[in-house]
């Protein structure tokens, strides 16, 4: 067999056997070049005490094969990718990975939800400023229409690729289709830059700077976290997820039609009503509260994930804490509730689900090994 | 009709599954094992077989045979299981399924193809 080389006699085959594998370890580790050794030290401890010995031996039979006495980059590189997988709850790793994983999942499913439910309120307010843009063009009696119209009109064209692609992104991942999932969820965080940049007609690094533009931060942040997380803790392929399929795709669809339904209700009839800034964001954070508590008292998996998911939000304060010293509103108010008001709540809800998170981690803390009493 | 997605082993994994099929192998083994499946062109990185091994051994499709120390170096073979084998058979009864269809319509359209009946694993995994 091609894969046998290097075998020796059957006398000293049967001589290595009786020595076992721990022998062969200390053996590796009095002959092993420091370059391999720092490569394996990339794998996380439990896994390299597991698995390091063999990976070695592999990693040694193909160096031998090729003539090398150092690592090539391909397998430095194929190293540093399985440990991340194994860090992140791939099969193999610890129950701590698993955890981590776990929560690197909910995060991305949360935090690609809340871009789906953004974006399809946005895509609503880019209509309706279309809507309002093209009634005074027909009331003016001009023959040039505005060329604010066309732009809306790109607005909505995008936001509505990045509504399809955030909601996509999630089944995709949770079908184990990983690749295609984190594809989709980039599209988010690139229809934030285009935004930017041709959307309001401002420079890139204008849009970032100040407490009036972190709208564009908080975006950015909500595109990149689901992104990040997605690439992290979904395993390509993972049976462990499509159970959940179903049920996050009719809560999907149940967050954008009722965000989608107060927006609009809101934008029609409620404007002048006070607090009504309020109320989109609330209608965010009381479900998610609710829901996070409910889910808390098994685990702190959720609370964790909500908290990380919701933070990019709070680049807002700056904002808010300006508008509520000024006029006391300021923002898109009447289309996806005021900037100030969104920070406020955000604000209010990341305080709520950190304190879920504290009991929910005292809740399911592993009780102390019982010691017998002398 | 043809139901391609019904399998969701990468192409890396069948052709581990594939190599074990005959015997039970090491990690170098099941490198070199493919790589002469694929007539050199599949070259199995470390991470990706070690990832893939801890995935199949965890979904019961591969076992550990045995543990030995050869030359100073750790070496574990791995075996494939019933399990294994028969997730393993199911790939080929797709991939030959695609195959002869493939090949019907190539033949339709007057291109010159041989071996209908059967698949060549490596070629079209």
């Amino acid at each position: 067999m091609s894969g046998q080389g290097g075998k020796g006699t059957a006398r000293e085959q049967k001589e290595q056997r009786e020595q076992g594998p721990e022998r062969g370890r200390e053996q590796q580790q009095e002959t092993v070049p420091g370059s391999y050794q720092r490569v394996l030290m990339l794998l996380p401890r439990g896994y390299r005490e597991r698995r390091g010995a063999e990976i070695l031996g592999t990693l040694l039979d193909a160096a031998d094969a090729e003539g090398r006495t150092r690592p090539s980059l391909r397998e430095m590189l194929s190293i540093l990718s399985l440990s991340l997988r194994v860090r992140t709850g791939a099969a193999g790793g610890s129950t701590r990975a698993d955890a981590l994983g776990a929560v690197l999942r909910r995060t991305a499913l949360t935090g690609l939800l809340l871009q789906s439910a953004i974006y399809a309120m946005q895509v609503y307010g880019s209509g309706h400023q279309m809507e309002s843009l093209w009634n005074s063009w027909l009331s003016s009696g001009s023959t040039q229409m505005h060329d604010l119209s066309v732009e809306y009109l790109y607005e909505a064209l995008w936001r509505s690729g990045a509504f399809v692609a955030a909601s996509m992104a999630s089944v995709l991942l949770l079908a184990g289709r990983k690749r295609w999932g984190v594809l989709l969820a980039a599209v988010g965080p690139l229809t934030t830059v285009v935004d930017v940049n041709i959307g309001d007609g401002d420079s890139f690094s204008l849009a970032f700077v100040g407490p009036v533009n972190g709208i564009y931060l908080a975006l950015l942040g909500l595109g990149v976290l689901p992104l990040l997380t997605a690439a992290l803790g979904f395993q390509r392929f993972d049976r462990r997820t499509r159970s959940v399929r179903r049920q996050w795709i009719a809560t999907m669809i149940l967050v954008d039609v009722v965000l989608l339904g107060l927006t609009a209700l809101i934008t029609q009839w409620g404007d002048a009503l006070p607090g009504s800034q309020f109320l989109v964001p609330a209608a965010c954070v009381v479900p998610a509260v609710a829901f996070v508590a409910g889910a808390g008292r098994l685990s702190p998996a959720w609370p964790l994930a909500f908290l990380a998911a919701g933070a990019p939000v709070l680049a807002l304060l700056p904002r808010t804490i300006t508008d509520l010293g000024g006029d006391g509103v300021g923002g898109f108010s009447g289309v996806s509730g005021s900037i100030a008001a969104t920070g406020a709540v955000s604000l209010l809800g990341e305080v709520l689900f950190a304190g879920i998170l504290a009991w929910s981690l005292y809740r399911n803390r592993t009780p102390a090994p019982v010691t017998a009493r002398r | 009709m043809l139901d391609v997605n019904s399998s969701t082993r990468t192409e890396q994994v069948f052709l581990i599954l594939l190599a074990l099929a005959d015997e039970p192998l090491h990690g170098y083994g099941i490198v070199q094992e493919v790589a002469t499946l694929t007539g050199g062109r599949t070259r199995l990185k470390v991470g990706t077989l070690y990832g893939a091994l801890d995935r199949l051994s965890a979904e019961g499709l591969l076992a550990l045979d045995r543990e030995e120390v050869e030359s100073g170096r750790l070496r574990r073979y791995y075996r494939l299981t019933d399990t294994g084998a028969a997730a393993l058979a199911e790939d080929v009864e797709r991939m030959t399924a695609i195959t002869r269809a493939a090949t019907r319509r190539l033949r339709a359209r007057g291109v010159p193809i041989g071996g209908a009946n059967t698949a060549t694993a490596g070629g079209t995994a």
